[in-house]
């Protein structure tokens, strides 16, 4: 029987969460915001160093910070995805405390942190930007092209095991 | 005061299973479920709940707004788990209406933030 995994994605509002696990689950993308409330609860199996693994990806609204996420949507999470938003500041200038809120609390879960939108990276705007430690392991992802977005699941994938 | 019915039975369903997800007994307020079927292969919110019940301390859980996909249907419901002693409740709140007028409200709000 397949290993169970569940999987959370946080993040501050309009960072492309949805659109994010739309990509990996349906191989879509829209250019239209449709804010969500609560938590979409979406499933998908993969492969695994030759075992499958179901993912249970849970799609919750956006916050400014995790404390404010309903407690109980975090319960039992085997893996967490923090996105932000590479074009706007605002969504990534308090990584430093949400990751250690997730370190005191989720001590054992493994995180990923992902730069999203990375389609919108210039000549002039590049990773390079984002040279700061917080964002070292930092996966840059685009939910619009596709870019890195399986990568991302799989490696969170292989952590949870 | 509207006599004869109350206002939340139809809005209300309750479910009981065991622990392994068996369903006895439902009300089918609102998704048809058999005795017999499997509380946890009903949707993949119910299914990533499974180790947490059963392993975990909690014996009461809310969860509200959650987005279910039934049958043809998409509903926003309050799920209300209890752990008793050798089974389990689930109260499914149907509160689709309010949450999609929240959803309105909503949308309005973050998507001109967005877009500023
Ligand atoms: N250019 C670009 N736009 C993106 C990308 N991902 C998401 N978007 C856009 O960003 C907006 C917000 O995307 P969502 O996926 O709804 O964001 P969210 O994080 O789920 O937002 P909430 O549900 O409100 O928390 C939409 O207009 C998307 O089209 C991306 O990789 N590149
Ligand atoms: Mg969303």
């Amino acid at each position: 029987m397949a290993a169970v995994k569940k999987i959370v994605l946080l993040g501050h509002f309009g960072v492309g969460k949805t659109s994010l696990v739309r990509r990996y689950i349906d191989s879509a993308f829209s250019e239209d915001y449709l804010v969500t409330v609560g938590v979409h609860v979406k499933k998908k199996e993969v492969i695994v160093n030759d075992e499958p693994v179901t993912l249970i990806i849970w799609d919750i609204e956006g916050n400014n910070s995790i404390e404010k996420a309903r407690s109980s949507y975090l319960l039992g999470t085997q893996g967490f995805i923090y996105v932000f938003d590479i074009t706007r500041q605002e969504t990534y200038e308090s990584i430093e405390e949400e990751m250690a809120f997730l370190q005191e609390h989720h001590d054992q879960v493994p995180v990923c942190l992902v730069g999203n939108k990375s389609d919108l990276f210039t000549d002039e705007f590049t990773k390079e930007f984002f040279k700061d430690p917080e964002f070292e392991s930092c996966y840059f992802t685009s939910a619009k092209t596709g870019d890195n977005v399986e990568a991302l699941f799989l490696d969170l994938a292989k952590r949870t095991l | 005061m509207l006599s004869g019915e109350t206002i939340y039975i139809n809005k209300m369903q309750e479910i009981i299973a065991s622990f392994d997800g068996t369903v006895s007994i439902s009300n089918n307020a609102i998704y048809p479920i058999e005795p017999g079927d499997n509380i946890f292969q009903l949707h993949p919110f119910f299914q990533s709940l499974e180790l947490s019940i059963l392993n975990g301390n909690n014996i009461y859980f809310t969860f509200p707004c959650i987005n279910l996909l039934l049958g043809e249907r998409n509903y926003y419901c309050d799920v209300i788990i209890k752990k008793e002693k050798d089974f389990m409740a689930v109260l499914l709140f149907n509160y689709s209406d309010h949450y999609r007028e929240m959803q309105e409200k909503i949308q309005k709000i973050k998507g001109e933030k967005f877009k500023s």
